[in-house]
């Protein structure tokens, strides 16, 4: 991802090809170094931040949904370029899937939602890591995370009514060995979801369709 | 023209054209599903936190006039934004003016140093207003064409055929709004030792210069003797997406500022205070989304250019701004009645080149700020339109 742009300054004396050497590797594009006039030289940097952001998941992370062809017409690039680089993202576990986002009140049959603070007991050999991923393996834990704090881990939950939700709490986590004690959190009400804001009041009518 | 007109309006008023955009606008606006290639602003809302800014302004009840100048935290603000991105210095109380767009600070700066009769050179094709503001400050204008030949930058040796005595001002858009013409370090050089020579002031629009894709952006303030002799304008609207707040600023030397001044506080007296909050929020805390829609538009260029360029509407690649300005001459059509026609019937809006002046003849103005599916769908409707039309033709 670029990150940039930052400046360096180097007094003027200094040629620009010795200049390059503040360049880092991912240095994008040649042409995005000049010369300043006076007693400065400015180099414009953007600076690569993982060297695995690919133009595709750059356009990926714009947040359009678009079909990989759409993606090849957008990047210059034919549809098996564009197939063959997700497959490598996929294979790297930079990309992990794809899943749609719902609105949290669209009814998919898991409608109630919980978080969970987990206490646990850390392992001789693998600390957390292991209880971490037994309770991460139930499929109604969405997400799983270790946290600093006050209590071990926090898993989000769902279920399709309360009744399943304590069922799960009551019978099955807190009675899986290691675990000290849970405290669970119902949602009560969802105002933005994965980046997308729910009462969304961009919609813009009086946007003119020609300006200056 | 009606009797009343007549009796009231002042000529150099009623002598104005009519904008080309205005009337293009009226056409759009009367047609559903049009897909508009056609806005000079960006397709992102402003950023949420500088909306927030001025929202907590507002819960905190700053509803007043500010000091004529501007707020001292925003002069600040501007002052170290300028010389951080820039690398010229201003300082914050006597080289700052905070307006009302930078349509007012190029509006003030031509009132306040225009002398009736007094000429003043810019190139074409430009931004729509300048030739009216002009005209509103009793000056003449003199367009120095530019080509796409030359990728629409300012030929120093044009323009220097074009001075006449009397040429007093020099205005300065790079990027340029509405071909994404910029300028390289030589024809600037040579654009501000020609200032000097024939003592010009230079006014330099640079509103599009964050929207700079190759080169490093420099501006002709920076360079020897054109400190003292420039205005420099700058705003918020592409580089924040800030168009609706209508904040802008101008730097330059405190006579120069003082006597803009004078115009803006009998006229705008400040600019709104709410968007002053905006703007410190967007200077001191904006600059990562900054990057982020640079980026991104970078890309849209990159797709839409070499497109147009392969439906045989050939179009220099533009090195800033979000506009592209593909030619149009190919097809038959004037720049005009390509631009109806397309969207009578594809229903894609485009704005004709002669909206920016006479030397737009046989270019449109496409704007790739929206979204990537608009601009496939767009340019694939363009070449139906363009495939329809050879069609007839054989």
């Amino acid at each position: 991802m670029l990150v940039g742009p930052k400046y360096l300054k180097a007094r003027h004396t200094l040629q620009l090809s010795s200049m390059r050497r503040f360049v880092p590797r991912h240095f994008p594009r040649g042409e995005e170094f000049s010369c300043r006039d006076g007693e400065y030289c400015f180099i414009r940097v953007f600076f690569a931040k993982k060297a695995f952001m690919s133009s595709v998941l750059e356009l990926l992370l714009e947040g359009e949904a678009l079909s990989t062809k759409q993606m090849a017409r957008i990047l210059n690039m034919t549809h098996e370029e564009v197939e063959r680089e997700l497959e490598e993202l996929k294979k790297k576990k930079v990309l992990l899937g794809w899943r749609p986002v719902l609105h949290p009140e669209a009814n998919d049959g898991l409608n109630v939602r919980a978080v969970i603070e987990v206490k646990i007991t850390p392992e001789r050999e693998g600390g957390f890591n292991r209880l971490a991923e037994r309770i991460s393996g139930f499929e109604e834990v969405e997400s799983c995370y270790l946290m600093s704090g006050g209590y071990d881990l926090l898993a989000f939950v769902r279920g399709s009514n309360l009744h399943d939700v304590a069922a799960f709490v009551s019978e099955r986590l807190a009675t899986m060995g290691g675990v000290l004690s849970t405290s669970t959190h119902f949602l009560l009400r969802s105002y933005k979801e994965q980046g997308f804001m729910l009462a969304e009041r961009n919609a813009d009518p009086v946007k003119p369709k020609v300006t200056p | 023209m009606s009797e009343l007109s007549q009796r009231f309006v002042a000529r150099h008023v009623a002598d104005l054209p009519r904008s080309g955009i205005r009337d293009f606008f009226e056409l759009v606006s009367s047609m559903d599903e049009v897909i508009s290639l056609s806005i000079g602003e960006p397709d992102f809302v402003t950023p949420w936190n500088i909306r927030e800014a001025s929202i907590y302004a507002l819960e905190r009840g700053r509803t007043s006039y500010t000091s004529n100048r501007g707020m001292p935290r925003l002069c600040r603000a501007i002052s170290e934004y300028v010389e951080d991105e820039f690398g010229i210095g201003y300082h914050p109380e006597s080289e700052v003016l905070v307006t009302v767009g930078v349509s007012e600070a190029l509006d003030i700066a031509l009132r306040a140093l225009i002398n009736p009769g007094d000429k003043v050179l810019y190139h074409e094709p430009c931004y729509v207003s300048y030739h009216p503001s002009v005209v509103l400050a009793h000056g003449e204008a003199v367009p120095v064409g530019t080509s796409s030949g030359d990728a629409f930058a300012l030929d120093p040796e044009k323009l220097e055929a074009a001075w006449t005595p009397g040429c007093k001002i020099l205005v300065l858009n790079f990027p340029t709004n509405p071909t994404g013409g910029v300028l390289d370090h030589g024809k600037l050089e040579r654009i501000a030792r020609l200032a000097v020579e024939k003592d010009l002031v230079v006014i330099t629009d640079e509103i599009y210069s964050e929207l700079t894709f190759q080169g490093e952006h420099v501006t002709i303030a920076s360079l020897p003797g054109m400190r003292e002799r420039t205005i420099f304008l700058h705003g918020f609207s592409k580089a924040f997406a800030m168009t609706g707040f209508r904040i802008g600023y101008a730097c330059g030397p405190p006579p120069l500022i003082e006597s803009m001044m004078r115009v803006h506080q009998y006229s705008m007296l400040c600019a709104p205070i709410l968007s002053q909050e905006a703007g410190i929020e967007a200077l001191l805390h904006g600059k990562d989304s900054l990057g982020r829609m640079k980026e991104q538009y970078r890309r849209r260029r990159d797709f839409i250019v070499p497109r147009l360029n392969e439906l045989g509407l050939s179009c220099h690649m533009p090195h800033g701004t979000f506009y592209c300005f593909p030619s149009v001459a190919e097809t038959g059509l004037s720049e005009k009645e390509f631009a109806v026609e397309l969207l009578n019937e594809e229903r894609v809006a485009v704005v004709p080149g002669t909206a920016f002046g006479v030397h737009g003849e046989g270019f449109v103005r496409c704007c790739f700020a929206t979204s990537y599916e608009q601009l496939i769908e767009a340019t694939d409707r363009i070449e139906r339109f363009l495939e329809k039309r050879k069609d007839l033709s054989k």
